[in-house]
């Protein structure tokens, strides 16, 4: 790198000079005056003073290059506006020219631009001179000038101020490198207004490589180096016969000077032609005359190049972009000299803007209109150059639909916006990185700025992408751009992934523009993986993962791919989980009100569900096909059609769609319901959409903590400590800096990955509860089928009995449900059965507890005496931890009690954490929460010594810990237990203390097995959010262990051997 | 005074719909309504008062993307792509917020969805607001 840049600098010393030397022979040359406009002297002025200030613009020296500019003008004025030649522009230019030598010296020297105020007095002279030539006040008005309309900006930002410091200088060193063997060759001559080049793709330099041909500029430049040759040569021709030596010098010199420019420039066929005669050992005059013929081809081809394919009658008016460059290039050298710190006259600004808003005030253009108006408030020199830059886009806009106007006129604002996005890159990287942080951190007050400013920086990197035509990345520019606006409308922050998203957008996309500006080939295949991410996460956001399985299944026509909304793919999941048809209906409806009233009715009317539709053009008709999902088969779904159509033209049915059943959670059991489903007993669930998404966010998350962890483990941070070590030579704060920054890099990593694991942690819990929610139903959705079975049975029996129930709205878990189905079934039968001591009436009443469900049979019928059938029911339950007790009622009736544990139990808990241990509270038993003072805790000695808690006058409970430490021990040194949870059941109530309450969660319980049955005061464990298992405390055993009179002793889980 | 609103889309129930719906805002009213791009670009020339445009994206004659190319230099107007290709994240939504759509929200069932109202009212009656206001 370094040896580029002493090449690229010593080439910008040599060229300077060579130039500068040139400037000076044809300033002598000119002398005092007078001297013609065509004079080659003053062409030859011109086109050194331009070279020598593209290449101080190449290099970013902004000064240099102002002050080269505006002697460019001087000499413009003469060379192309009839001013003539006097002494006074002499010594002017003279004094340029020596000014630009002192500075040429510094900048090769310091390889940076020098202090304004030494060159002042030299641009007063130029600027008063300018302007008396062309009787404006300040800047050249009339000059035609030839500088392109967007110089390059010095200032380092666009973005809202302050703006941040330059992000990687050898990215942008980068781009010299890959600028400047461009520029620094380039031919003299002057050229029309257009952006300057800018470094190509690499790849696509490799496939076409880019000339400097291919820019309008210095294409300009050759045809006026190709004129003055080609007249040179036709000199030659007519000075043959009088003296063929110096003929033949003049033509090899010019030939010479041309075929070195076309080489430059990548012109194969001039560099051929001219080669060719220059390989002539003769050079005679015939030879000079093909030149001649061979040249003047090429040119008339060139200009028709130039000229551009121009469609006739093309949309757009061409004058429109004519007139603009006048105004325009004005703007871009305001902009200049606001960058150089010469506020231009406000008068000057406001005559251009005019011209502006008057060329596009009569075509509508307001909001160019605006753009310009927007110059006249600029007050420094970055909001001048952003208002400059928004004028472009604006401008970019109109040419957008009227790009054969823009062509033909040379102009192309959206260019001009391109290159500048392309320069300044890294400048607006390094501030949507600071954006970024702003948007993330919870202080900042306005986010909806920061909001705003995202959007702004994403489409100028967009812009950037789009020089450099990296589709993919500048598609994933405006996703982002997409949905952080769709956040921002939200009232929310930016998520952890969003901002991961982002992040990983702008570290990739930076290595990107750097192996660009290098000339290397970009590896594009993480910005792919990048791409797919994002896309992910927008899909993930709205259901879109599930879309596609959805797709999938039902075989969608490829026209509805990518159109499922999340409610669309809602319904379908719906749909499929009801064992619904679904359809591709045909319709013809929009213009036919009555017709659309009547089909869209019918899909309200809940016989069928749409799930979407798409726009169908069909000739001049807009047609719709809808995907609807609905019970009917197809004979019935055709006659409902016709009902609605009777003319069969305008509702047709197009598809039937056979949903396949396919591996994993979407190929559910909801297709193969049994009957009890039919009769709506409960089955076993399948898995929803929304938990599909919730999966498909915890894996998105997960794999966003894997990439950012594998990251920081690849992290080498010893090696580039001692990397920045090496390179300080002993600068301490250097070291401190760069250190504090790698740390700080690294702590914002570690920091991301904490607020993804927070963000795992609540997608795990919203997971737990939708499994939870989905195995949990209500006892009543067997009592529904087994009422219908008692009435039927009993008059399978000759016998008429009557079903109630209470407690129905009891949850469940389907395990649970599925087993007293099957048992109370067996004892409806077996009651039934009994002929004359049948029941006439049977109810039945549930209760739950925290470990079991308590059922309790009634009926009017005869005594039942312990037999087979019910010694069978026994058997069952005792399989199941169960127990069934029967009682005969006094007089008649019998009662059974039946009691099931609760396999696995749905519980609404409060999580609380005891000694670094997880604990499960039913919040059913919890009567109160507690921080009391310390002398509201008592021992009572009467009762054994043991600690008690005053929760009201006059109620004392029992404190009952739970940790390890026995109740009453003194407890670790430090150890604060200020929160007390108040469980009450049956009567009886214990305060036990916690270290903290977690907060309040829906959880699955399993219960004990095996040795673990035996913990006290335990009735099972619980998956917690995050992963942690949490003991679910019983309160039942609790209480009766510690309540109130009962014994003393610690709460905490011990073995009952 | 309420917000003038112009409705473009090529579904006339849907255009029926979005009115409705636009009727329970008070703060909003319809003043124009178009089936396609160019009918709605005459219509805009005699409406200028427009405060914000609701746009479809597949419409014949001129589609809602070509339209916004021309609208957004010819109107100070926001313009809201409300279309069922327009799903977060989409090439569609992208596409749309190049040509500078001040907003995007994606029609809930399709490009005829009956239940805009019911589904998406919330976010597109924030949407329409944050856009005037801005």
């Amino acid at each position: 790198m370094s040896d580029e840049m002493d090449e690229i600098w010593a080439l910008y010393a040599d060229d300077g000079a060579q130039a500068l030397d040139a400037m000076e022979i044809a300033l002598d040359a000119l002398g005092a005056g007078p001297a013609a406009a065509t004079d080659p002297n003053v062409a030859a002025f011109f086109r050194a003073v331009h070279t020598f200030k593209g290449n101080s613009r190449v290099l970013g020296l902004a000064v240099v290059e102002s002050r080269a500019h505006y002697a460019e003008d001087l000499i413009g004025l003469v060379r192309d506006q009839g001013v003539p030649w006097d002494a006074e522009i002499r010594d002017i230019l003279l004094m340029a020219a020596d000014t630009l030598r002192v500075m040429l010296e510094e900048t090769a020297a310091t390889r940076a631009d020098v202090d304004p105020v030494a060159s002042e007095p030299l641009m007063a002279r130029l600027k008063d001179k300018i302007a008396r030539c062309t009787g404006a006040s300040g800047a050249p008005a009339s000059v035609a000038t030839p500088e392109p309309a967007t110089a390059p900006d010095p200032t380092p930002a666009v973005t809202p101020d302050p703006a941040p410091p330059p992000r990687k200088a050898k990215a942008r060193k980068a781009a010299e490198v890959a600028e400047a063997p461009a520029a620094a060759p380039a031919p003299p001559a002057p050229p029309p207004p257009a952006p300057e080049p800018v470094a190509k793709p690499a790849a696509k330099k490799q496939a076409d490589a880019p000339r400097l041909a291919d820019d309008p500029t210095y294409r300009a430049i050759f045809q006026g180096m190709a004129r003055d040759c080609l007249a040179k040569l036709r000199q030659a021709t007519g000075s043959f016969a009088a003296d063929p030596d110096a003929a033949r010098s003049l033509a090899r010199r010019e030939a010479d000077g041309l075929s070195h420019a076309a080489r430059q420039m990548g012109l194969d066929d001039w560099d051929a032609a001219l080669c060719a005669y220059l390989a002539d050992a003769d050079g005679g005059i015939e030879a000079i005359a093909q030149l001649v013929l061979r040249l003047e081809e090429l040119t008339e081809a060139e200009a028709g190049a130039a000229r551009g394919p121009v469609a006739p009658g093309g949309d757009g008016d061409v004058s429109f972009f004519d007139a603009l460059r006048e105004p325009l290039d004005r703007i871009a050298r305001y902009g200049t000299d606001f960058a150089c710190g010469d506020t231009p006259d406000p008068d000057d600004v406001a005559a251009a803007v005019e011209v502006v808003k008057a060329v596009s005030q009569p075509q509508g253009f307001v909001r160019v209109v605006e753009a310009a108006d927007q110059l006249l408030e600029a007050d420094s020199a970055i909001s001048f150059r952003n208002a400059e830059l928004h004028l472009y886009e604006e401008l970019g806009a109109v040419e957008a639909i009227m790009p054969d106007a823009a062509r033909a006129a040379g102009l192309s604002p959206r260019g001009l916006v391109q290159v500048w996005c392309a320069e300044h890159v890294f400048d607006t990287l390094g501030a949507l990185e600071h954006n970024l942080n702003r948007l993330r951190d919870p202080e900042t007050e306005d986010r909806d700025e920061e909001f705003l400013a995202f959007d702004r920086l994403m489409r100028l990197v967009r812009h950037a992408c789009a020089h450099y035509e990296i589709e993919t990345a500048g598609q994933l520019a405006l996703t982002l751009v997409d949905l952080f606006s769709r956040t921002h409308i939200s009232g929310k922050a930016p998520d952890a992934i969003l901002n991961h998203i982002a992040r990983g957008f702008i570290d990739t996309i930076e290595l990107v523009f750097d192996a660009l500006h290098q000339g290397e080939t970009p590896d594009t295949a993480s910005l792919d993986k990048l791409f797919e991410e994002a896309a992910n996460v927008a899909f993930v956001k709205d259901g879109l993962v599930t879309a596609s399985a959805i797709e999938r299944r039902l075989g969608l026509p490829k026209e509805f791919h990518r159109v499922l909304s999340p409610e669309s793919v809602r319904t379908a999941g719906d749909a499929l989980d009801q064992g619904m048809e679904f359809y591709v209906l045909r319709t013809d409806i929009n213009t036919d009100e009555q017709l659309a009233e009547s089909f869209i009715d019918w899909l309200s009317s809940g016989q069928a569900k749409s799930i979407t539709n798409v726009t169908v053009f069909e000739g001049q008709k807009t047609l719709f096909d809808f995907l609807i999902a609905t019970p009917l088969d197809e004979p019935s779904l055709s006659e409902v059609l016709a009902r609605l159509d009777p003319s069969h033209r305008k509702l047709v049915l197009l598809r039937h769609l056979k949903p396949a059943r396919e591996a994993g959670p979407m190929a559910d059991d909801s297709l193969g319901r049994d009957a009890d489903a039919a009769a709506g007993l409960p089955t076993q669930p399948g898995v929803t959409a929304e938990m599909l998404e919730t999966l498909g966010e915890i894996a998105a998350s997960q794999s966003m903590v894997s990439h950012i962890l594998t990251e920081l483990a690849d992290a080498d941070l010893v090696d580039s400590i001692d990397s920045i070590l090496r390179t300080a030579n002993g600068d301490m704060r250097r070291v401190r800096t760069q250190v504090r920054a790698l740390l700080g890099e690294f702590t914002s990593r570690l920091q991301e990955v904490s607020q993804l694991e927070s963000q795992l942690v609540g997608q795990l819990a919203q997971l737990q509860e939708e499994t939870v929610e989905i195995r949990s139903r209500r006892i009543e959705t067997v009592l529904r089928p087994l009422e219908t079975f008692v009435q039927t049975y009993s008059r399978r029996n000759r016998r008429e009995a009557r079903f109630s129930h209470s407690g129905g709205e009891i949850s469940l878990d389907i395990t649970i449900l599925d087993n007293l189905r099957k048992l109370l079934r067996s004892l409806v039968m077996l009651r039934l059965e009994q002929d004359e001591a049948a029941p006439s009436s049977i109810h039945i009443t549930f209760q739950r507890d925290e470990e079991r469900v308590l059922a309790v049979f009634e009926d009017d019928g005869g005594a039942l005496e312990s037999g087979t059938g019910l010694q069978d029911i026994q058997t069952g339950l005792q399989k199941m931890g169960g127990d069934i007790r029967r009682v005969a009622l006094p007089g008649k009736g019998m009662r059974f009690h039946i009691s099931i544990p609760l396999a696995m139990v749905v519980l609404e808990g409060m999580v609380v954490g005891v000694e670094g241990v997880r604990y499960v509270m039913p919040v059913d038993a919890i009567r109160m929460i507690l921080q009391p003072e310390n002398d509201v805790r008592i021992r009572i000695s009467a009762a054994e010594g043991r600690e008690m808690l005053r929760i009201a006058e006059n109620e004392l409970v029992t404190v009952t810990s739970l940790g390890g430490a026995p109740q009453g021990a003194p407890r670790a040194e430090g150890r604060r237990r200020g929160v007390y949870v108040v469980l009450g059941t049956q009567g009886r109530s214990v305060a036990v203390p916690v270290d903290e309450l977690i907060g309040q969660q829906l959880v699955l319980l399993r219960p004990l097995r095996g040795v673990l049955s035996r913990i006290e005061n335990m009735t099972g464990i619980a998956l917690l959010a995050g992963g942690d298992v949490g003991m679910v405390v019983s309160a039942n055993m609790l209480c009766a262990a510690n309540g109130f009179g009962a014994g003393a002793g610690s709460g905490m889980p011990s073995l009952r051997m | 005074m309420p917000y003038n609103v112009m409705i473009v889309d090529d579904a006339a129930m849907m255009r029926l719909y979005i009115a409705s719906f636009i009727k329970t805002l008070p703060d909003f009213k319809v003043v124009a309504q178009a089936a396609n791009g160019q009918e709605a670009l005459d219509k805009l020339s005699a409406t200028p008062n427009v405060d914000l445009i609701l746009l479809d994206i597949e419409m014949p004659v001129m589609d809602g993307l070509e339209f916004l190319r021309h609208a957004k230099l010819k109107t100070r107007a926001k313009i809201c792509m409300l279309s069922s290709v327009a799903v977060s994240g989409s090439p569609h939504a992208a596409k749309a917020r190049e040509l500078g759509a001040d907003g995007v929200v994606a029609k809930p069932s399709g490009t005829v969805s009956h239940d805009l109202e019911e589904k998406t009212g919330d976010e597109l009656a924030r949407t329409m607001r944050t856009l005037v206001a801005a």
